[in-house]
C-alpha cells in the first residue's frame, strides 16, 4: 500500500493554502489590531504591552478552536487528519501563549503576584480560573491521559466542550472588566458580537456527527504544523510591532 | 450514548462560568478583611493641579469623614471593591492626562505607586 506522500507525489500544492494561512494569521492578529485603534490605549512599556497582546492572541486562538474543532470542514478542502492536527496544534500554541502572557508580565512586574491570590479583584481571579481550566483541557487531551480518564471518547468530548465554553466565558470576563485595552464601547461590543457569532456557529454545527461533508483533496497531515506554527510566528511579530508602535513617544519625535 | 445538542453544551458552559464567578466572589468577599494591601506612595506635591474634592469627595458629597481608609477599607458596603476603586480612580486620571499629551503618573505598572 502506498503512503500518502507517495500517493500525492508530484501534485500541485494544495488549494486554499494561501487563503487559509491569511485567514488564520489575520484572525489571530485581529483582536490585537482592533484594541490599538482609536481611542488607542497609551503604551505602558514594550514588554508589558506585548505580554498583554499575547493574552489577546490566546482569546483569538480560543475562538478559532471553536470554529476548527477537529472535524472536517469544506474550507480548506483537506483531509480529516489535517483538522484534527490543526485543533491539537492550536490548542498547544494557546497554552504556550498563555504561559508567555503570565510569565512575561510577572518578569516585567513581580508585584503582579498579588493578583494571582484568591483575594485579587474578581476579573483577575477569573483569569486565574481560566488558566487552571485551560491546563485541565490541555492535560486531559493528551491521548494516554485521555484514555485513562475516559473510556468512552464521547464522554471526553462532552466534558472537553463544556470546560472549553467555561474557559472562553472566564477569559471574556477577564479582559472586558480589566478594560484597559478594551477602552471603548465599540471595542467591547465588537468582541462580544464576534464571540456570540462564533458560539452561534458552534451551537448550530453537529460536532458529534460522523458525517463528512467535504471530500478530502489530499493527505495533509504535516500542513497543520506549518499553518499553525507559521501563523503564530507572524502573529507574535505583528503584536510585537503594534506594542512597539504604541510605546513610541510621538510628541518627542515631532519636537 | 445519546448525543446532546450543542446549544445545551454552550448553556452548561455558561452556567459553569456564572457558578465559578459566584463562588470566587463569595470566597473573596469573606476573606477581604484579612487581605494584605501593598502600601502606596502618594505625593500631594505632585497633584497640586488637581482639585482637592476630586479625591476627597466626602468633603462635598457628605458620604463620610476621616481618611480614605475609614470607608474604603472598613465599610462593608465598599471594602470589597477597594482595590478596583482606587486603581480605576488613579489610572483613569493618569490615562486621560497621557492621552491629552500631558505628563502623568503611572498607568498600570504596580511599582510606580507601590
Amino acid at each position: 500500500m502506498k503512503s500518502p506522500a507517495e500517493l500525492h507525489a508530484g501534485r500541485k500544492p494544495a488549494p486554499h493554502a494561501l487563503k487559509f494561512a491569511l485567514l488564520l494569521a489575520g484572525c489571530m492578529l485581529a483582536p490585537v489590531f482592533v484594541v490599538s485603534l482609536y481611542p488607542s490605549p497609551p503604551g505602558i512599556s514594550l514588554f508589558w504591552d506585548w505580554a498583554n497582546a499575547m493574552g489577546y492572541l490566546v482569546v483569538a486562538n480560543c475562538l478559532f478552536l471553536f470554529v476548527y474543532k477537529g472535524r472536517v470542514r469544506t474550507f480548506p478542502a483537506y483531509s480529516g487528519r489535517f483538522f484534527a492536527n490543526l485543533h491539537r496544534d492550536l490548542g498547544y500554541i494557546t497554552v504556550v501563549l498563555l504561559a508567555a502572557h503570565i510569565g512575561l508580565l510577572l518578569a516585567v512586574e513581580p508585584l503582579l503576584l498579588e493578583h494571582l491570590k484568591p483575594t485579587a479583584p474578581l476579573h483577575m481571579v477569573s483569569g486565574s480560573l481560566a488558566t487552571i481550566l485551560m491546563l485541565v483541557l490541555f492535560l486531559s487531551s493528551i491521548p494516554p491521559v485521555r484514555r485513562r480518564l475516559w473510556r468512552d471518547y464521547h464522554v471526553f468530548r462532552h466534558v472537553h466542550a463544556i470546560v472549553a465554553v467555561t474557559v472562553l466565558g472566564l477569559l471574556l470576563y477577564h479582559i472586558l472588566v480589566s478594560g484597559f485595552y478594551l477602552n471603548s464601547q465599540w471595542k467591547r461590543g465588537l468582541l462580544i458580537v464576534a464571540t456570540a457569532a462564533v458560539m452561534a456557529h458552534y451551537a448550530r454545527g453537529k460536532v458529534f456527527s460522523a458525517t463528512i461533508k467535504a471530500a478530502p483533496v489530499r493527505e495533509s497531515r504535516k500542513y497543520s504544523h506549518k499553518f499553525s506554527y507559521g501563523c503564530v510566528v507572524v502573529a507574535l511579530l505583528g503584536s510585537f510591532s503594534l506594542a512597539f508602535l504604541s510605546n513610541i513617544e510621538w510628541r518627542n519625535l515631532s519636537d | 450514548m445519546k448525543r446532546p445538542a450543542l446549544w445545551l453544551i454552550v448553556l452548561a458552559g455558561l452556567a459553569l462560568v456564572v457558578l465559578l464567578l459566584w463562588l470566587a466572589e463569595a470566597y473573596r468577599s469573606s476573606h477581604v478583611k484579612e487581605q494584605f494591601f501593598l502600601s502606596v506612595s502618594f505625593e500631594h506635591s505632585n497633584h497640586t493641579k488637581t482639585p482637592c474634592a476630586q479625591c476627597h469627595h466626602n468633603f462635598t458629597d457628605q458620604t463620610g469623614g476621616g481618611t480614605c481608609y475609614n470607608c474604603h477599607k472598613y465599610s462593608p458596603d465598599v471594602m470589597g471593591d477597594m482595590e478596583k476603586t482606587f486603581h480605576d480612580f488613579c489610572f483613569g486620571c493618569h490615562v486621560t492626562k497621557r492621552l491629552e499629551g500631558e505628563d502623568s503618573g503611572p498607568m498600570r505598572e504596580c511599582s510606580g505607586c507601590h
